[in-house]
């Protein structure tokens, strides 16, 4: 692997991608427990 | 504004257009000018991201978004992370690879001339046309607050940028954009601690947003679920952000050449993609931020009395004396319901569960609200010319009337620091498309590449001084934020499709691209023009409907017209 390839954090970008897509789940989940505590 | 604000102001100002030109110095040739030279670092690549999509109307608008619909536009952001993985998958490897200078020179690779040049063609009007908005937003900020003439201040918010750009590029865009988004949070941040600062002693940012959330303002996830089904004209809840999010960002991430043109700066598409999965991440909270600052306000208004109407200067304008004695009546009677309004929400923050003073003060929630149509109506039947959507100037007319001296110069030097990051990212990316997919096309002699530099300077003046024309003709647009999308969703439908189309079916060749471009954004235009259709929906229908008219077409059309693609898009794993 070069140095051009070297990805940070994670080994595979597809790590990344799924770290993504977790942390929009989450943002989602947390809104909607803030829109029902807040209502 | 105070000379303290004025001197913050025109210091802030001034450092910027200063560091841009210090950071101006690049190769002479397109390379240099349009990518700088390829060589930014994931960080910059994020800034600059950030910095291009997030406008001064962004913080005009969004503030007074929440103050008067609620939390739930971020919900218009939910797509951008789906959007970011699916642009670093197959977009990214395929750009870089190319190493094409914009986004359009692709589509000359996989289909033909014609589809890239009205590809292009599209981008440039529909960029053209928002970064005009663009550059009205802030201006609509000094013509309002200081009375200055709304068409000088154009020519003078537009100006100021196009030193830079011209002078630097793309690097001296992305290098702005850092120092312009330093700025941004950190007087963004400083105005969210005011707000709470300036809450009745005893109440805090929770109580805030308790008395926020009883009247609606915390409704950050919706459904768009009616008694009747789905609505489909609801602008903002969860599946058309989702969904038609999904659309808009990939169209504008993927197809657009405002931002295209920023990750094609990057290293190596390590940089490219690290970029865009951390704006992937940032951009929800970010939005919900600036959100949350809009609540605080909508908060702080109703521990304390809040003007009738937000555009004072609109108001102040009507002379005629029956007009004006009904405008100052209905004002009357605002500021008694708003004062009584703010004794019942201060008694709420004592006992916040009480559910008779909660029904007391949703219903003198809604008792404001219409009082606050009446008047908006009555200005609008004595002066048919004048915006009644008053959105963009809450936040601005908060941070005037309450915030300390120097710290409204600050603020309103954020606004302007915000529009010129997008603005001159937008001049810079019109100016590569209008050089690589239309000059460079159909000039008869090739130039050297310093005459190909210096022909791209003028272009890039040239659509600034194209901006500021339309910006003299924004007026009347409602909130800014939505103006722009609504305009880039009638496009980049379209503009997607014919990218979807290029990645992943490679069957369909030039001709049936080219045609399905054309009926589909007909269609998207009429059914803009003639249903309720909420717009996010638009891009998702434009995407799909060229879709599938570009499959049926490739079946009617002889393949032996068409252009063989040999690019892989498949993604390297």
């Amino acid at each position: 692997m070069s140095q051009e390839d070297k990805i940070p954090l994670f080994r595979r970008w597809r790590s990344w991608y799924i770290f993504v897509l977790l942390f929009l789940l989450i943002d989602i989940i947390a809104f909607l427990f803030f829109t029902q505590y807040f209502s | 504004m105070s000379k303290l604000d004025w001197i913050v102001l025109i210091a802030t100002l001034s450092t910027i257009i200063a560091y841009g030109l210090y950071r101006s110095k690049t190769s002479k040739n397109l390379d240099g000018y349009f990518l700088s030279n390829r060589s930014m670092p994931w960080y910059l690549i994020l800034l600059s991201i950030m910095g291009t999509q997030a406008s001064a109307i962004t913080f005009l608008s969004v503030p007074g978004q929440a103050f008067s619909d609620g939390m739930r536009f971020v919900q218009a952001y939910f797509g951008l992370p789906m959007a970011m993985v699916v642009i670093c998958i197959f977009f990214v490897p395929v750009f870089h690879k190319l190493k094409v200078f914009t986004a359009y020179e692709f589509l000359e690779k996989r289909f033909d001339k014609k589809t890239r040049t009205f590809t292009s063609f599209l981008f440039l009007l529909q960029r053209g046309l928002s970064t005009g908005i663009s550059i009205y937003a802030p201006a609509i900020i000094l013509s309002s607050l200081l009375g200055w003439n709304i068409y000088w201040t154009n020519i003078f918010m537009g100006g100021l940028l196009i030193i830079y750009t011209v002078s630097g590029g793309a690097k001296a865009v992305a290098y702005t954009q850092q120092l312009q988004l330093l700025i941004i949070f950190t007087g963004m941040f400083i105005a969210a601690y005011m707000v709470v600062h300036l809450l009745p002693e005893g109440v805090g940012f929770i109580d805030a947003l308790k008395v926020s959330g009883k009247l609606g303002r915390l409704n950050v996830i919706t459904t768009g679920k009616t008694s009747n089904g789905f609505d489909w004209s609801d602008r903002y809840n969860i599946w058309s952000g989702l969904i038609g999010g999904f659309f808009l960002q990939l169209s504008y991430f993927g197809a657009d050449q405002s931002q295209v043109g920023r990750y094609l700066t990057a290293k190596n598409i390590t940089e490219s993609r690290m970029g865009l999965l951390m704006n992937g991440l940032v951009k929800i909270p970010m939005q919900f931020a600036i959100l949350l600052i809009g609540v605080l306000v909508f908060a702080y208004y109703q521990f304390n009395p809040s003007p009738v109407f937000f555009n004072q200067a609109a108001s102040e304008k009507i002379v005629e004396t029956g007009a004006q004695h009904q405008l100052l009546a209905i004002e009357k009677t605002y500021q008694q319901q708003s004062a009584y309004q703010a004794g019942m929400v201060r008694e709420l923050a004592k006992q916040p569960e009480n559910p008779q003073l909660i029904k007391d003060i949703r219903a003198n929630q809604q008792t404001l609200e219409q009082t606050r149509k009446t008047y908006k109506s009555s200005l609008k039947k004595a002066s048919p010319s004048t915006d009644v959507n008053d959105t963009n100037y809450v936040f601005l007319r908060f941070v005037v009337d309450h915030l300390p001296q120097g710290l409204i110069g600050l603020l309103i030097a954020v606004i302007f620091l915000a529009g010129w990051g997008s603005i001159a990212a937008a001049l810079n990316s019109l100016a590569s498309s209008t050089m690589c997919d239309i000059h460079q096309q159909f000039a008869k002699t090739p130039k050297t590449p310093l005459a190909e530099y210096n022909l791209s300077r003028w272009y890039t003046f040239g659509w600034g001084i194209f901006c500021i024309i339309v910006a003299q003709f924004a007026n009347n647009m409602g909130s800014l934020i939505e103006a722009v999308n609504v305009l880039g969703s009638l496009f980049y439908g379209v503009i997607l499709g014919i990218f979807l189309l290029a990645f992943f079916f490679k069957y369909v060749r030039g001709n049936a691209a080219f045609y399905s471009a054309i009926i589909t954004e007909l269609i998207v235009i009429i059914l803009f023009w003639k249903s309720s259709i909420g717009f996010l929906w638009l891009n998702a229908v434009g995407a799909i409907v060229l879709v599938l008219v570009a499959l049926l077409l490739q079946l009617l059309l002889p393949v032996s017209t068409n252009k063989k693609s040999g690019i892989n898009t498949m993604p390297d794993q």
